[in-house]
């Protein structure tokens, strides 16, 4: 097909600028689900990943490291949590296990759309993320089923929903907070946890306070809003000059496409050319009438790269919900998020390589001699 | 004195191809009277074609000059002369050229739309034209869906569009059987008596030329009476 260039560079582009929309939401989601916290820790040497597959758990802190933390001058306040995938009624989920007596100091808490935040003396309760409780259509204080995985013990829970939050990243979404204490028991690693959130009394103290845990601790990793910030903007940098120069290669080789086609058009219309300009079509006539038919080439173009991109953005952002770990730190869970901005973004793109692209052709149709248009056969 | 619609002073045409000169047309001139219908023959290759384009202004002379209604069309720009065959000028091809996707109504309405009229005199003015070449029944038809007599007629009625000063035509019946060739003849006496058309035809029918007002030959690219 002649637009297929076209449509493949608007496909592209549209990807592209949807990771990059995914990516920033992911940013600014990280950076509050820090909320105030301003210093996250995880453990360095190995990938959340890579541990829940080989090695189960993937809390390897010492949960003891909690007080140590917390006795360090300038830090506030100290919460521990512990991140897997379970399965929620069949479904597989990420969920977070949170330590409700620290969590809301040190993160500012979870955006409540519906009943409560996890209390004190919760036990077998769970915070619902919007997209999940519409997937199971439930109700506050309704029964969700917990089922842990494999390699860990596949015990039980029923949960009883307590409330829903809302964060505007699909994935996160898909999840549910609940107590600590149920995600240890899920992965059975008791008095272990995944990461461990910190709050600095006074933002000028981040640094210092970073560099004293990782002194204090040379296997963790200690991530600040700085440093995610750092790490997504050189992702993204990368993904753009990937993403752009794949799009760009493949809207000038569909713009090619189309100046090709045109070009044969233009010939095989001769006669036609011909006729139109002896009885008295002016150039400018010709010339608007195949720079429509180009405009009519890129729109198609780009409505079908479109509809491919957005699908392919749909599909990216379900194949990193399932496939990638939840060790939720960057860059492991990216997911891409269309808006219409970029949708009209990349519609705009597309229509105007093929009008670039149109030019060239219907100039030489404009130029074209009647005579020599007529004697053509 | 009788108004010449169409003159040519010493009109020539020579074709330079690598180091051979090719002399279309050798020092033309012709007049032709009002509300004449004039016929041209010759054998191939004389120059027919090329006097018919150039008088239509859809080519250029390599000398001389050529006056159609008092206007040297050798002087006008590219844009007036696009304008002058839109206006003075209708053609009538001998394989019709009309546009295949488009219906024999709108194939008449094209020079029309071309000179920018609002739809309401169009279509006035398309279906008088379908009514004078008696195709009124077959206004919504395709060009493939019409007999070669007929698409001649509807290519006729895109000619007389505009209301030219001159119709040209270029071996209108070379795509003909005889009988089309004789109605198509009597519709241009017609047109001919009743609008005072000028037409100048090209042709090798004798069933075109009998009905003639002027016969004139073109032997390489020299014109005789
Ligand atoms: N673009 C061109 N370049 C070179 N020679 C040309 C060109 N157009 C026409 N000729 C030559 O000019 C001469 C006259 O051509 P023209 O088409 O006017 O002949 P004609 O009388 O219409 O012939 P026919 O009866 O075959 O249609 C021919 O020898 C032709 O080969
Ligand atoms: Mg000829």
């Amino acid at each position: 097909m002649t637009v297929a260039g076209i449509t493949v560079g608007v496909a592209l582009i549209l990807v592209l600028l949807s990771l990059v929309a995914g990516i920033d939401a992911q940013v600014k989601s990280s950076i509050r689900s820090l909320g105030g916290a301003d210093i996250t820790v995880y453990n360095a040497t190995i990938t959340g990943a890579r541990q829940s597959f080989f090695l189960g758990s993937s809390a390897t802190l010492n949960e003891s490291m909690v007080s140590d933390i917390a006795g360090l001058p300038n830090v506030y306040a100290v919460s521990p949590q512990s991140t897997e995938v379970v399965e929620v009624n069949s479904i597989l989920a990420p969920i977070w296990g949170i330590d409700p007596g620290t969590f809301d100091i040190v993160s500012g808490g979870l955006n409540l759309v519906g009943g409560r935040e996890i209390a004190q003396n919760d036990t077998y309760v769970a915070v619902l993320g919007k997209g999940l409780q519409q997937l199971f259509n439930a109700s506050l204080n309704d029964q969700v089923s917990l089922q842990g995985r494999p390699p860990f013990n596949s015990n039980n829970y029923n949960l009883a929903v307590m409330g829903v939050y809302e964060t505007g990243v699909a994935v996160t979404d898909r999840g549910l907070y609940v107590p600590i204490g149920i995600v240890q028991n899920l992965t059975e690693s008791q008095g272990r946890v995944t990461s461990i959130l910190v709050k600095v009394d006074n933002p000028n103290n981040v640094e210092a306070v970073s560099s004293e845990i990782s002194g204090l601790f040379p296997d963790v990793r200690v991530v600040t809003a700085s440093t995610i910030a750092t790490q997504a903007s050189q992702l993204l940098n990368t993904l753009t000059v990937f993403f752009g120069a794949l799009g760009v290669v493949a809207l000038v080789a569909g713009s090619f496409g189309v100046i090709n086609t045109m070009l044969i058009s233009v010939v095989e219309r001769t006669k036609e050319i011909g006729t139109l300009k002896a009885i008295g079509a002016s150039e400018l006539t010709v010339l608007k009438m195949f720079i429509f038919e180009a405009v009519i080439l890129g729109c198609l173009g780009a409505v079908v790269g479109v509809a491919i991109g957005s699908a392919s953005s749909f599909i990216l952002s379900e194949l990193s919900f399932r496939l990638l770990p939840t060790a939720g730190r960057l860059p492991a869970r990216i997911s891409p998020v269309l808006t219409p901005v970029n949708v009209a973004v990349s519609l705009i793109l597309g229509v105007a390589s093929g009008v670039l692209a149109g030019l060239y052709p219907a100039w030489r149709a404009a130029r074209m001699k009647p005579v020599e248009a007529l004697r053509h056969g | 004195m009788v108004e010449n619609i169409v003159e040519t002073v010493n009109l020539s045409k020579v074709y330079k191809r690598k180091n051979v000169e090719i002399v279309a047309l050798n020092d033309v001139n012709l007049q032709i009277p009002k509300a004449q219908i004039i016929c041209i023959n010759g054998p191939s290759g004389s120059g027919k074609t090329t006097l018919l384009n150039i008088i239509g202004g859809v080519d250029r002379p390599t000398r001389g000059k050529v006056t159609v209604d008092n206007v040297d069309i050798t002087r006008l720009g590219e844009s007036q002369i696009t304008r002058f065959r839109l206006e003075k000028i209708g053609f009538i091809f001998q394989f019709h050229n009309l546009f295949p996707t488009l219906t024999a109504f709108e194939n008449i309405e094209l020079p029309l739309i071309l000179s920018k009229k609002p739809k309401e005199t169009r279509e006035k003015r398309v279906s008088d034209l379908l009514e004078i070449v008696g195709m009124k029944e077959r206004a919504d038809h395709k060009p493939d869906e019409l007999s070669g007599g007929e698409q001649q007629r509807i290519a006729i009625a895109r000619a007389l569009t505009n209301n030219p000063t001159l119709i040209l035509a270029d071996e209108p019946t070379g795509d003909l059987d005889s009988e089309n060739a004789i109605a198509f003849m009597k519709l241009v006496k017609e047109l001919n008596k009743k609008q005072g058309q000028t037409f100048l035809i090209v042709t090798h029918d004798p069933l075109v030329s009998q009905e003639c007002d002027k016969i004139y030959a073109i032997r390489d690219g020299k014109l005789r009476e």
